[in-house]
């Protein structure tokens, strides 16, 4: 099954892979990218026998997060179609987590912004060891935040607020010393440890997966549920509309430093 | 107060010794085991002669998982009586992890499933080199529930949620890396290597510690609340009944491979 | 003579506020009198809406030892609603630190003990240095961390702070980098440019983005209420009017064990 930026197949054992595949935008989302990635993962929820997803991105780089004129246009459209569209874009994150099956994300090349996002609501995270990771939200003027309810479980209030106020890069074993990645590869070897954690799920009984996934959303700090999301999907909401994201967006496709840099 | 699977013993520091003693078994938790480990934890908690208290287990494992014979046991009980067996667990679990004592937990071996959780709920935990971990629950069909609220508190969310998921083993210097273990030591030498943590921990002031502890307890939100209890144990007594869990069990007590394991995997 | 002010505030034109702790001669102690004019500044920096960046550091050998021996001494004698009170206060400059709209920076040249570790994990991004050490002291004295416990045990989760509250051991940059007080460790002649750097990546991010994200992250991420913070105020002026803290406190100040160290112990 092919939806134009997202491809998904499923093998024998009943594993799934979701591939984001717009590399000349280095998978980063845009509105269609955002509806086919949320229209595969409603197939696999109602897909019998699913076992676990893996999510790739084709090419040099995994995801550089979402497309910046899409954001752009959101932000400078009607509050009610923004926060609309907020919505469509957390319920990517959100139908990960519900997924009852183990969801496996394999970086290469780097995650940015959005694409810390795919890769901090997945379950396990296995990276080439050269692959960078950055919040760069704030470099271009908006506010990272579908994210949070995701990251904050992952690195812990300390290092969210280190790495998203500052935007830096960092590496990949840096990203596994803070538990934004759990596993770190080198270069050519993320399918050989994607198998080995494979037949590791497999192993084990598809109804206690379930209950386990069910039972770390329900012991989620901050709580996973509808009041979380919503903040965080109000705050990317405004973070758009904002001043500072259209001049972000602007200056960065007019290829020039946005206002607040000297 | 000690019965024979759980001792205890307090000596002139006035550290209490709890002993897990079933070494036969690799220490395996049934009933028995459970409420006497709670039963010493609780004396201890109210015992004036008693500051610090020293956890450990006989035998070359701490503790691995629950006994074999008591889960083929559980498979004939009743909703309600399954409902007391988890409670059971979710129950010891709260205890040692809110005992009102410091608990230094000294760990070799296997530490799996329940182990993990009795190590998650101590305070200081010194491992040897070649201890190893797991949360073996899913492997089995089960849900790790009961031990979830106090692996989360000391590994935090995400590494409990991946070694959960895949049942993978990790070592004693993974354990440290991620939080579940303070101090990796060399094997054989767990009283040397803790005896200047007790040395340290006998400079505090006694009611100090204790209310150091209720402090952490209370403002890191980790203490067990009768609501999410609830939840965990009907989630555990209800996945401990199903068509999954028996398989599992089954799987084990046939040497075989479960049917959720696609035969074309299967070694030779 | 004329004393220099505890608390020095300077500001660049790019925005940077810096903030320094003057009180090198006791290791940058705090006292009631400095903790008041430390939250009195931050609040002004904090009002202030040119301000990008705030800087925090101290002059001297040490970043902060904590509570002034002195004052701890005269507080000896407090009643518990004194100590309730001196505690809000501290707990207000915490609060204070930690909920500044704009990006903060601690640059930790050096020790920090007790309370100081309160300063440093309050702070969005901490960079000290490799030599530097740090102890939650409290429990030796028969205290307990209360008012900084909701901040440290943030940053560290519940299973370090279980260790190292309960042990006050001593422990150096290495472990504090690997527990979450500091996020980078470096050599001392590195310290300054590291700082830049991270101030430089701040400053990167459009003012307003940072100020909603950091909101954010406090909003879903943070435990610390004011009951919280009422709550640990309460319990540091319990717990110093029992006999267990005075001989604790006492046996410091005469420099000899308290009475519940046994002679021959472990």
């Amino acid at each position: 099954m092919t939806a134009d930026s997202v491809s998904v197949v499923i093998n024998k054992d009943n594993i799934a892979t979701l591939t984001l595949d717009r590399t000349k935008a280095l998978n980063a989302f845009d509105r269609a990218q955002v509806e086919d990635f949320n229209g595969v993962l409603d197939g696999l929820k109602v897909q019998t026998g699913l076992r676990a997803l893996v999510v790739r991105g084709a090419g040099k780089v995994f995801c550089a997060g979402a497309d910046v004129r899409y954001l752009r246009d959101m932000g400078a459209g009607s509050w009610e179609q923004n926060l609309a569209d907020s919505k469509d874009y957390a319920g990517m994150s959100k139908r990960m987590r519900l997924l009852p099956v183990p969801v496996i994300s394999c970086v290469q090349g780097g995650a940015y912004g959005g694409g810390i996002g795919v890769v901090a609501a997945s379950d396990i995270v296995i990276s080439e060891q050269n692959a960078k990771f950055a919040v760069t939200e704030g470099r271009f003027g908006f506010t990272a935040s579908i994210m949070m309810p995701y990251l904050l479980p992952r690195i812990g209030i300390r290092q969210a607020r280190r790495w998203c106020l500052s935007s830096e890069m960092m590496s990949a074993s840096e990203a596994s010393r803070i538990g934004l990645v759990d596993q770190v590869v080198q270069e050519g070897a993320l399918d050989d440890a994607l198998a080995m954690i494979i037949n590791d799920v497999l192993r084990n009984g598809p109804v206690g997966i379930q209950q386990t996934k069910s039972a770390m959303n329900y012991l989620s700090f901050p709580p996973f549920n509808d009041e979380t999301i919503s903040a965080s999907v109000e705050a990317f909401a405004k973070g758009r509309a904002c001043t500072s994201a259209q001049e972000g967006a602007a200056s960065f496709l007019e290829k020039r430093k946005p206002a607040w840099v000297e | 107060m000690s019965s024979d699977v759980v001792l205890c013993q307090i000596d002139d520091n006035s550290i209490g010794t709890i002993t897990i003693n079933r070494p036969d078994v690799r220490n395996a938790y049934n009933a028995e085991l459970l409420e006497a480990l709670t039963d010493a934890v609780d004396a201890f908690a109210v015992d004036e002669t008693v500051r610090i208290i020293r956890l450990r287990g006989n035998g070359s494992h701490f503790q691995a998982g629950a006994d074999i014979k008591w889960l083929q046991a559980n498979a004939s009980l009743s909703p309600e009586e399954n409902l007391s067996v988890s409670a059971l667990t979710t129950n010891t679990m709260k205890r040692l992890n809110e005992c009102v004592k410091p608990i230094v937990a000294l760990v070799q071996g296997g530490c799996y499933g329940g182990g993990m959780g009795i190590v998650a709920s101590a305070d200081i935990v010194i491992a040897e080199q070649s201890a190893e971990f797991a949360i073996t629950e899913a492997r089995w069909g089960l849900v790790a529930g009961p031990i979830l609220p106090q692996v989360i508190g000391a590994i935090g969310l995400q590494h409990t949620r991946r070694y959960a998921l895949s049942v993978e083993r990790f070592s004693a210097d993974r354990a440290h890396d991620i939080g579940l273990v303070h101090q990796v030591c060399e094997d054989g030498n767990l009283d040397e290597a803790a005896a200047p943590l007790f040395s340290l921990l006998l400079r505090a002031g006694p009611d100090a510690l204790q209310a150091t502890k209720a402090l952490i307890l209370d403002v890191t939100g980790i203490r067990l609340s009768d609501r999410v209890a609830d939840w965990i144990v009907e989630q555990n007594s209800k996945q401990r009944q199903s068509k999954e869990a028996a398989e599992g069990l089954g799987s084990f007590l046939d040497s075989r491979m479960p049917h959720w394991y696609p035969e074309d995997r299967y070694d030779g | 003579m004329v004393t220099e002010p505890f608390i020095l505030l300077d500001q660049d034109a790019r925005g940077v506020a810096t903030v320094t702790l003057n009180r090198p001669d006791v290791h940058n102690a705090f006292n009631d009198v400095v903790i008041a004019e430390l939250t009195q500044t931050l609040e002004t920096v904090a009002a202030n809406p040119n301000v990008r960046v705030v800087l925090l550091r101290s002059e001297g050998k040490s970043f902060s030892a904590g509570a002034d021996l002195n004052w701890m001494k005269a507080a000896i004698d407090n009643t518990k609603e004194e100590n309730e009170t001196d505690a809000a206060k501290l707990a207000e400059l915490f609060h204070r630190l930690d909920t500044m709209p704009m990006p903060t920076v601690a640059r930790v040249q050096g020790s920090a003990f007790a309370g100081g570790l309160g300063l440093v994990v309050c702070c969005d991004i901490s960079i000290g240095v490799k030599r530097a050490k740090f102890s939650v002291t409290e429990v030796k004295l028969g205290l307990i961390p209360s008012v900084i416990s909701p901040y440290l045990s943030a940053a560290i989760g519940p299973s370090e702070a279980r260790r190292f509250f309960h042990t006050a051991e001593l422990f150096d940059a290495e472990d504090a980098k690997r527990i979450g007080i500091l996020h980078d460790a470096v050599d001392d002649k590195e310290l300054d440019d590291r700082v830049e750097a991270v101030i430089q990546s701040i400053l990167g991010n459009a003012p307003e983005a940072n100020i909603a994200c950091k909101s954010l992250i406090r909003a879903l991420g943070s435990r610390v209420d004011d009951e919280i913070r009422m709550d640990t105020g309460r319990r540091i002026a319990t717990i110093r009017a029992t006999d267990e803290a005075q001989e604790g406190i006492g046996a410091f100040f005469d420099k000899r064990s308290p009475n519940w160290i046994r002679e021959d112990t472990y």
